[in-house]
């Protein structure tokens, strides 16, 4: 995981010393992503804007937001050739219970 | 009695017990002449401001975001107290009522800047849902939780065992402390889907009977000991089929022990499932297991009561005074695959006895726990509350 600044050093952080680090992979962007307010159409953001805040890869965030899609705890629309993502009313429900 | 209430979890967000133990309290609390806003957070779908059933439901969003969840509860809780703060210049609030942890930071702040009485009613401590495991995010929580009880006029529990965790643990005064249990509202419609339909999604053929778990699939739910005991009771009952109901981040492991066992084809994980789906499944199940390592009170024993399931509870906490052993429901033994074995053949090995534990759950659910009960005793904590201060 490469750091990309004060959002993601937060990321790093959690991903050692909270219940997160007990997560796989997915379940931690889909966390991070609630977290970031990603949680409607209007707020959607493209792997590039999440993988900026959470310091990583875009091509790792898209991998696993496939993921998640599939999964139905993201939603994704596409604007020209560029894929918007956000986290679901499923997913919203996932984060709470993960963190509960 | 103008009452502001502060939840992160509220219909249709629902999670666990707290959303729906906010929905049914807001709804009694009404119905016994109070004036309640319920504010909470905001969910897909659902309007940032509305009245149901005579509540007025608020909901907020954080303006920002940020990857951290501490630090996304503290944003939540600010949006939560900048909006109450603008409501006060329309609502005369007269007490602020938290529930649980994740809303203690607004419920402080609330407090002090409209100089009313906080209430915090306690579901859970950090201490317990980590089952002595603390991260270090443990640790921050169990401060907030601590700063709550320090700064609350009244605590609500829901059962005794819980009380006696808070005091012991937090060494708080008996005297601040009020039990009242939960409640279910057995005249509200149930909606159901066709059994039949369940059995074809889920893939359990007619003749199965099914054995039902429903809770957050963390090891404080237990879920892992009624796997172990799978084996053991296919041996005596093999027509039996585990259907498992719920999410969170034990599912992956506990998939894992379904099928080291051996037993992953005669178990299904349903995740999250609607109202609907969940009230049917109540009511065709076999036996209802609740196989808690801890459980404050246990919501799922009244819901599966008013169901019709026959229940198997652990005797612990909660639980062990919601259910009356042989008389509402059966107790066994906390993480004790054995003794869950042993609950699940009584069961399904006596179909009298079934039926006799399901009628006195029903006559007990609309005696010990109606809302309009709890209306009545969590007034009484207010009026305490004001008088206290």
């Amino acid at each position: 995981m490469r750091r990309l600044g004060r959002l993601a050093d937060i990321a790093d952080f959690e991903a050692i010393s909270s219940k997160l680090r007990r997560f796989d992979e997915d379940v931690r962007l889909l966390c991070w992503m609630n977290n970031l307010g990603i949680t409607s159409v209007e707020r959607a953001e493209t792997p590039e804007e999440v993988g900026v805040k959470v310091g990583m890869e875009p091509a790792g965030v898209k991998a696993l937001a496939q993921k998640l899609r599939a999964d139905g705890y993201l939603d994704e629309f596409r604007v020209g050739e560029q894929s918007r993502f956000y986290v679901t009313p499923r997913g919203i429900l996932k984060v709470m219970a993960t963190y509960t | 009695m103008i009452v502001c209430m502060l939840t992160w979890e509220y219909p249709p967000r629902i999670v666990g017990g707290i959303s729906r133990h906010c929905f049914g309290l807001a709804r009694a609390l009404s119905k016994r002449g109070c004036e309640v806003h319920v504010v909470t957070l905001g969910f897909p779908d659902a309007p940032s401001s509305e009245r149901v059933e005579n509540v007025n439901v608020h909901r907020v969003l954080p303006e920002v975001g940020t990857t951290g969840f501490l630090s996304w509860v503290l944003l939540f809780n600010n949006s939560m107290s900048s909006y109450v703060t603008k409501l006060r210049k329309q609502i005369g609030f007269d007490v602020v009522h938290s529930h649980d942890w994740l809303t203690i930071p607004s419920g402080l702040a609330v407090s002090a800047i409209l100089e009313r009485p906080l209430v915090i009613t306690f579901h859970s401590t950090e201490s317990g849902r980590s089952l002595g495991s603390f991260t270090a995010e443990s640790f921050t929580i169990e401060g907030i939780e601590s700063s709550g009880i320090e700064g609350a006029s009244r605590l609500v529990v829901a059962s005794r065992s819980m009380m006696e965790e808070v005091c012991g643990r937090f060494k708080t005064p008996q005297e601040k402390v009020r039990v009242i249990p939960n409640a279910f509202d057995l005249q509200a419609p149930r909606p159901s889907v066709d059994v039949t339909k369940i059995r074809e999604q889920l893939g359990i053929s007619p003749s199965d009977r099914v054995v039902l778990c429903v809770g957050r699939l963390t090891p404080q739910k237990g879920v892992e000991f009624l796997i172990q005991a799978a084996p053991e009771i296919l041996k005596q009952h093999p027509d039996a089929r585990f259907v498992i109901v719920g999410d969170g981040w034990a599912r992956a492991s506990l998939q894992g022990t379904a099928k080291s066992l051996g037993v992953d084809n005669r178990t299904v994980f349903t995740g999250f499932v609607p109202e609907d789906v969940l009230s049917s499944l109540f009511s065709m199940c076999a036996a209802l297991v609740v196989p808690s390592v801890y459980e404050p009170f246990g919501i799922v024993a009244l819901e599966g009561m008013a169901g019709g399931s026959p229940l198997i509870v652990s005797q612990t906490g909660g639980l062990a005074e919601v259910v009356e052993h042989e008389k509402t429901g059966l107790w066994v033994y906390p993480r004790n695959p054995k003794s869950i074995a042993w609950g699940v053949d009584r069961i399904l090995s006596n179909p009298e006895l079934s039926k006799q534990l399901v009628e006195n759950a029903r006559a007990a659910l609309t005696t010990r726990f109606t809302w309009d009960a709890v209306a009545v005793n969590t007034i009484g904590v207010y009026e305490e509350a004001r008088k206290a201060g």
